[in-house]
């Protein structure tokens, strides 16, 4: 077997659950809430792996910074779901980064990974990552640097669908969950999925899906006034459904 | 009103599923169709399922010979349907066919009659027009295979009255079933919250983000789908999939539901999915 991977993961609460799932699954790994102090973590990782929770902003100053300080022949990767060829010209090392976009099943066991190509990832990268991922027993996909990836933007149609029906009086909100769970078999119907992930996040991606892939995915005025008015979801309380 | 006598027109796939869940609800039921031939078919399925219930222990000898008691069958509407007081329609899925079949039971059937369309894409407000009755006339939208799955879409249109509705919500939760109200719409709600997921995981598959065992490993892992868009379009079939794609793009003018490239290209070449022993996957 080839030499065993030295895996740093930078972040938070998402960092620790991919931390978590390495290390059962016997990866060496080391988990780093910020780049202060760890420079010796850093000098010696094989992959570096950036999952800061929160915005754009502080994803990018923490890739820089890993950039500058990790080995050279490192790779170099983002949890985000879109941008990689754009963040990965901003490096040194566009061959060696790429996206790893983990989705914990919400409802059930199970977690996929999107491997996400930049235009410059190399093959290699990408066989790094895939080889890195399979020894450790977990699912993962190979996607294109496109935003919304494959989940979000199959979601993203249904959810906006499903609140065009209710906005326009075809049906209530329960109903039409009631019907996703007992006429198609779905694990949850697409209002509880929307509460669950958060209304200012199908928002932040059907705005950008409706940008960069097509108009068909301009977001229900719902998701615009629920995100006024503070109803995020499950997260805040009120979302579709109220939880207490 | 209370429902004691069902007539169902149509002894295919839907018709004599959606006769035996009646009969199991101890109803009386008719059970229509145009040739003996098909009646003793569908006959035969609901023996058939009977059979495996009772081998499972999930229904007794004696249940499955009552539910089966309760089945008669016709091949003339008005021995079907003379004394029905609720007529379910599952013929062909043709405009013309099923207003002409309406317009024959509403001078068949007693003015209490309701009537009821089991059309998945059909408008229920235009088949209503046929008779005298758009009041006690409603969608009921069950799925395959109707013995087992519990939900079902109670469609109503502006003409459709309160107490029609209410007596066929009451119906399906006598039944054990969960009904859905919707308005009268392209694809009522379940076929056009499908399509919008369906098609656009298609699409991926278009566009070259990812292989289309991919997308449908994705969604199942992820969130816990039972199968994936690519199983989801060969199971029911590319022809299948291409009508309904088609209705929802031409009603909605909503790109959404346009049928995308390889699902286009998979109908031209004649590979229907599971039927055809190949679509996207090969089945031996």
């Amino acid at each position: 077997m080839e030499s065993m991977k030295k895996v740093v993961i930078i972040g938070g609460q998402t960092a620790a659950k991919i931390g978590e799932l390495f290390a059962s699954a016997g990866v060496k790994v080391a988990i780093l809430d910020s780049l202060t102090d760890s420079a010796d973590e850093l000098a010696r990782a094989d992959i570096v792996i950036e999952a800061v929770d929160g915005d754009g902003g502080t994803r990018k100053e923490v890739i820089l910074r890993c950039d500058e300080v990790i080995p050279p022949g490192a790779i170099l990767a983002t949890t985000a779901s879109s941008a990689i060829t754009e963040t990965a010209s901003l490096t040194g090392r566009p061959g060696k980064f790429i996206g790893l976009n983990f989705t914990f099943n919400p409802f059930q066991e199970g977690c996929l990974v999107q491997i996400t190509k930049g235009l410059e990832t190399a093959a290699e990268t990408i066989k790094t990552c895939t080889d890195l991922l399979k020894g450790a027993g977990v699912t993962a996909i190979e996607v294109a640097d496109l935003p919304g990836l494959v989940l979000d933007r199959v979601m993203a149609s249904a959810i906006n669908e499903a609140a065009i029906m209710h906005m326009t009086k075809v049906a209530t909100v329960e109903d039409i969950d009631s019907v996703a769970k007992s006429c198609l078999n779905w694990p949850v119907g697409p209002f509880q999925f929307a509460d669950v992930i958060g209304i200012d996040n199908v928002l932040a991606t059907l705005e950008i899906l409706s940008r960069e892939v097509s108009p068909r995915f301009l977001p229900c005025r719902i998701f615009k006034q629920m995100v006024a008015a503070g109803r995020l979801g499950k997260k805040a309380g009120r979302g579709f459904y109220t939880y207490s | 009103m209370e429902i004691k006598k069902i007539c169902v027109l149509g002894a295919g796939l839907m018709g004599h599923g959606i006769a035996q869940v009646c009969a199991q609800g101890g109803f009386e039921v008719t059970l229509e169709d145009i040739k003996e031939e098909f009646l003793q078919k569908g006959l035969d399925r609901i023996k058939k399922f009977l059979d495996g219930s009772v081998a499972r222990g999930k229904t007794t000898q004696e249940e499955a010979e009552a539910v089966l008691g309760r089945i008669t069958t016709a091949t003339s509407l008005e021995e079907a349907a003379g004394d029905a007081d609720l007529v379910m329609e599952a013929i062909v899925e043709n405009m013309e066919i099923k207003k002409e079949t309406f317009r024959q039971l509403d001078k068949i059937c007693p003015e209490h009659t309701i009537f009821a369309t089991n059309t998945s894409y059909q408008s229920v407000t235009e088949i209503a027009t046929a008779t005298n009755r758009p009041d006690r006339f409603m969608g009921m939208h069950w799925f395959n295979p109707p013995q087992v799955m519990r939900g079902i879409e109670v469609v109503k249109t502006e003409r459709t009255s309160p107490e029609t509705v209410a007596i066929i919500t009451s119906l399906c939760q006598q039944l054990g079933k969960e009904p859905a109200i919707c308005h009268d719409s392209p694809g009522f709600i379940a076929n056009r919250l499908l399509q919008a997921w369906r098609t656009e995981g298609l699409r991926l598959y278009d566009e070259n983000v990812a292989s289309f065992q991919d997308i449908d490993k994705a969604l199942k892992t992820a969130y816990g789908f039972r199968m994936g868009p690519f199983e989801l379009a060969d199971l029911a079939g590319m022809d299948v999939v291409m009508a309904g794609n088609e209705t929802m793009y031409n009603e909605l003018r909503s790109d959404v539901f346009k049928p995308p490239r390889c699902l286009v290209m998979k109908f031209r070449a004649g590979e229907l999915g599971r039927k055809t022993g190949k679509g996207f996957y090969e089945y031996k």
